[in-house]
């Protein structure tokens, strides 16, 4: 079943002193089934980041359509669209984006208390997530008592603790050591494995290679897409890499 | 690379921090013209020769250097406040490889150019509202001037060298800093703080125990005498209080709501306290400031502005007529003869004498046990009280009562008991209380101390109990003769009357003691409130100056720190106007604190500034209290103000970018 579907999608920007406009994205087209990990890829400047603020409704773009479940999101009301966000998507950001004032589990428990959850439903639906993590004897610490990478598990907590249809992921391990990414990757592959729908975008080849499908953004557009099959990781990895030098290089693609 | 290299940097920095120099410069100069204008006024009334000249410059000279001590002080605050914000510059500076001492050059352009500006802009509007000011002050004491234009060069002078020690001050006090921080600090130092503050339990429990100890003494305060020599110690109790309990109690007080689940875990509150924990460790002790300069506000303005207003109630009460003569060592003939004496000396001047009257007293302070008053120096213990003795005779002609006494029996009047007691003490002597009277009117002196009145038989048992008395202590009492008389005649010739009265008296009354008159006494009075109500005001500018730039400042700090919280929130799934009501929410509970605080603490003050206006001999209470709720509201709009204006500031910080 699609979940997530983008139909011509384009965003113009005009530069604040009106005079140029800079085309973000030119026509955007996928779809991302339930149960997917897709992972969006392309340099700087490629418009992953665009489209990620598109898709999770922080930007409205210029042209085209995002129907979640086969709804329209620009047809949202501007005051429902923040319940919206929370009830239906999760968000794991690259420098956490955690706050300081609040524990761990407080920060985790932030979108329920916006959506005026009881605090025992809030303690039950913590406790396996917090276990899954392995972020259970942490909760009661500060983001600043804890390393990066315990604070991108308790992010991802956040992200996971309201059932989200679909988790959104910007560059997730852009701030954390080989080990920590690589853990990361592994708590994406297992929540993915039971059923979790995760699209994230990242320019880290390694991050790329955990997911199920990878998608090439380029000037724009969707230049390209490598489903991973039977594909190990590794395998995976070298084919995205390969898929990078073409297109960095501009030769043809020889599948 | 030339000298012009940093002064241009200088003058760029402070056009580019805008927001953060300008309200410090506005601040600056407004000291600045303010000091100049008290100063420079101290000087023109020095000068201008007018009666009780000496006595206004002597007050307000003593009230010039307290207001700078204040106002280096609030500059000295302010300023670490701007550095603070600016730190992260500096430290750019140093990683683009600009050395310490090149910073410094920077700072000492920086610091030159704001200093410049607000000296010359400072003593040049000051020049002009001297004038001003000066004719204001001659108009409270109710001297008679002509306006002469004069810029006192002592005055000048005088503020350029006290405001080149301050901004020398400041310029070391900020190239100490900066050489004390390395770069890496200097670019991180704007995001100190992030700790969350301890709950300092023991601190809070002072704080409470403080406040309420400052608060309970301020209650239980008897009478004038003990509320003046109480107020001063409640007045730190309370101001160590609430710092204490904005410190550590705001604190202590939020981690409890915190703790209650159902209150802490709904979506404002969640936000709201776990903010407020951290704010508040930053802010506690600019609210607290806040908060006292805010009761200051109050304080000053109510207390000056109705004693001033009051002043002719006051002295009504101490002058019963117009004129008051006393002698020592009255006898039976006294009487007569300040009546006749005040006859004669009237009609040299074609004056008559109206509604004259006279008493002999022995009056003293003492201390009351029960019934019986102390009269020996050791051992005191219980309530202070005046007490006057006056003869049955003096007592009938005044009141034109026709009481009789027989020995050893007395009337008697309490002004703190309506007890009807038997017999009292007065050193070894009992006396029978024949019957309590009112209080007889007339007869007020202006201590506001506890008072009792006995009524003797005659002027012998008075003599006969100051015999005992003088045995028992070191100091001696004696008994006055006091006359009280009106005149009627050529008003032109008053002045003249009054300055030889003195003169008059003395060719026939013996020990002759103090002489006062209504009139010259309203003037006394009109140069020593009015000079207090002028140097009020002068305060209340500098405390309203001081409370506005705290705000000021404040809000555009938190913006700062709030600006990157609610971004977050918003991306978690936050709407804008849940954060827009949140962070409403907050501020005003951040800025309406100080001032409920201060609020309470008038309130709770209010009892005791009332005794202490009776000992400033101001019993129209009710006066005061119009004055104090006139002030607070007029207070609570101007902070509603300068809240409103600096929140947008606040709010713009906060949504920018979202």
């Amino acid at each position: 079943m699609t979940l997530l579907q983008v139909n011509h999608l384009k965003k113009i920007y005009a530069s604040r002193l009106g005079g140029s406009l800079v085309q973000a994205l030119s026509d955007v087209n996928f779809s991302v089934e339930e149960g997917e990990f897709v992972a969006i890829m392309g340099e700087s400047g490629s418009g992953k980041t665009t489209l990620l603020n598109i898709l999770a409704a922080l930007d409205k773009p210029t042209g085209g359509e995002v129907l979640l479940n086969g709804k329209n999101i620009a047809a949202i009301p501007e005051g429902q669209m923040a319940a919206f966000r929370r009830s239906h998507m999760g968000f794991v950001f690259q420098d956490f984006n955690l706050l300081d004032t609040f524990s761990l589990k407080d920060n985790i428990f932030l979108p329920l208390v916006l959506a005026r959850k009881e605090y025992r439903e809030m303690e039950q639906r913590i406790a396996p997530i917090a276990q899954r993590l392995g972020i259970g004897d942490l909760l009661n610490k500060y983001p600043y008592e804890v390393s990066g990478g315990q604070k991108q598990r308790a992010a991802v907590a956040r992200a996971l603790i309201t059932q989200p249809n679909i988790v959104f992921a910007d560059e997730p391990t852009g701030a954390l050591d080989s080990k920590a990414t690589e853990s990361l990757l592994r708590v994406f592959e297992e929540i993915n494995r039971e059923g979790q729908t995760i699209l994230m975008v990242t320019h880290s080849t390694r991050a790329a290679s955990h997911a199920g499908r990878v998608l090439f953004i380029k000037d724009g557009l969707v230049y390209h897409q490598i489903y991973r099959g039977n594909q190990s990781n590794g395998e995976l990895y070298q084919k995205i890499s390969d898929t990078l030098t073409v297109l960095a290089t501009g030769g043809e693609l020889h599948e | 690379m030339s000298k012009l290299f940093y002064s241009r940097l200088a003058f760029t920095n402070i056009k580019k921090n805008k927001s953060i120099y300008l309200p410090y410069l506005m601040a600056s100069t407004l000291i600045v013209g303010l000091c100049y204008i008290l100063r420079s006024v101290t000087i023109m009334v020095e000068r201008s020769g007018a009666k009780g000249a000496d006595y206004m410059s002597f007050i307000l000279g003593l009230s010039f250097w307290i207001f700078a001590t204040i106002a280096i002080m609030i500059l000295l605050y302010i300023n670490s406040f701007v550095m603070k914000r600016r730190k992260k510059e500096f430290g750019l500076y140093s990683i683009l490889g600009m050395e310490k001492r090149h910073i410094s050059i920077v700072i000492f352009f920086e610091v030159l150019f704001t200093g410049l500006l607000s000296l010359v802009v400072g003593i040049l509007g000051g020049a002009l509202l001297s004038q001003l000011m000066f004719l204001l002050l001659l108009y409270i004491v109710g001297i008679p001037s002509p306006l002469t234009f004069s810029i006192p060069l002592d005055a000048v002078s005088m503020t350029v060298v006290l405001f080149l020690y301050i901004f020398a001050f400041i310029l070391l006090y900020d190239i100490v800093s900066i050489c004390r921080t390395n770069p890496i600090d200097l670019l991180h130092s704007s995001k100190e703080g992030e700790r969350e503050p301890k709950a300092r339990w023991l601190l809070a429990l002072g704080g409470v125990l403080t406040l309420g100890g400052g608060y309970v003494l301020a209650c239980i305060v008897g009478n004038p005498a003990d509320a003046l020599l109480m107020f001063f110690p409640c007045v730190m109790l309370v101001i160590i209080g609430t710092y204490l309990l904005f410190i550590a109690g705001s604190v202590a007080a939020l981690k409890l709501m915190r703790k209650n689940r159902k209150f802490y875990y709904k979506p404002q509150n969640f936000i709201s306290v776990s903010g407020m924990i951290y704010r508040m460790k930053q802010n506690a002790a600019g609210l607290a400031t806040i908060c006292i300069l805010s009761t200051c506000v109050l304080t000053t303005l109510s207390f000056t502005v109705s004693l001033f207003i009051g002043e002719e109630d006051t002295l009504r009460s101490q002058f019963p007529r117009q004129i008051h003569v006393t002698c020592t060592d009255a006898d039976e003939a006294s009487g007569a003869l300040m009546d006749q004496t005040a006859q004669d000396y009237a009609k040299s001047y074609g004056f008559t004498v109206e509604n004259p009257f006279g008493y002999a007293a022995l009056e003293f302070a003492t201390v009351k046990n029960g019934s019986r008053f102390q009269t020996s120096d050791d051992g005191f213990s219980g309530p202070y009280y005046s007490i006057s003795c006056i003869p049955l005779g003096d007592y009938n002609a005044i009141t034109g009562s026709n009481e009789s006494l027989a020995s050893g029996e007395v009337l008697y009047y309490d002004s703190d008991s309506t007890e009807k007691m038997d017999s009292i003490q007065i050193g070894d002597l009992t006396y029978r209380v024949k019957k309590s009277i009112p209080s007889p009117d007339l007869f007020n002196n202006t201590i506001g101390m506890s008072r009792a009145y006995v009524i003797m038989p005659a002027l012998e048992d008075m003599n006969h109990l100051l015999a005992e008395i003088n045995s028992n202590t070191s100091y001696q009492r004696i008994i006055r003769y006091h006359y009280y008389f009106d005149v009627q005649g050529d008003q032109n010739q008053l002045p003249a009357f009054y300055e030889n009265l003195r003169d008059g008296f003395n060719k026939t009354v013996p020990h002759l003691s103090y002489i006062q008159n209504i009139d010259d006494t309203r003037d006394e009075f009109y140069q020593l409130y009015g000079s207090f109500l002028f140097v009020g005001i002068f305060f209340v500018a500098l405390f309203l100056i001081a409370t506005v730039l705290i705000i000021y400042y404040k809000q555009i700090t938190e913006g700062f720190d709030d600006h990157d919280r609610f971004q977050i929130m918003q991306k978690v799934g936050m709407s804008d106007r849940e954060v827009r009501r949140t962070i409403q929410k907050q501020v005003l509970m951040v800025f309406f604190l100080p001032l409920g605080m201060a609020v309470l603490h008038m309130i709770v003050a209010y009892p005791v500034l009332c005794k202490i206006m009776t000992a400033f001999s101001m019993t129209d209470t009710s006066l005061f209290f119009i004055c104090t709720i006139v002030t607070i509201l007029l207070f609570a709009i101007l902070y509603f103000i300068v809240y409103h204006r600096t929140a947008r500031t606040y709010y713009r910080i906060v949504q920018n970018m979202n």
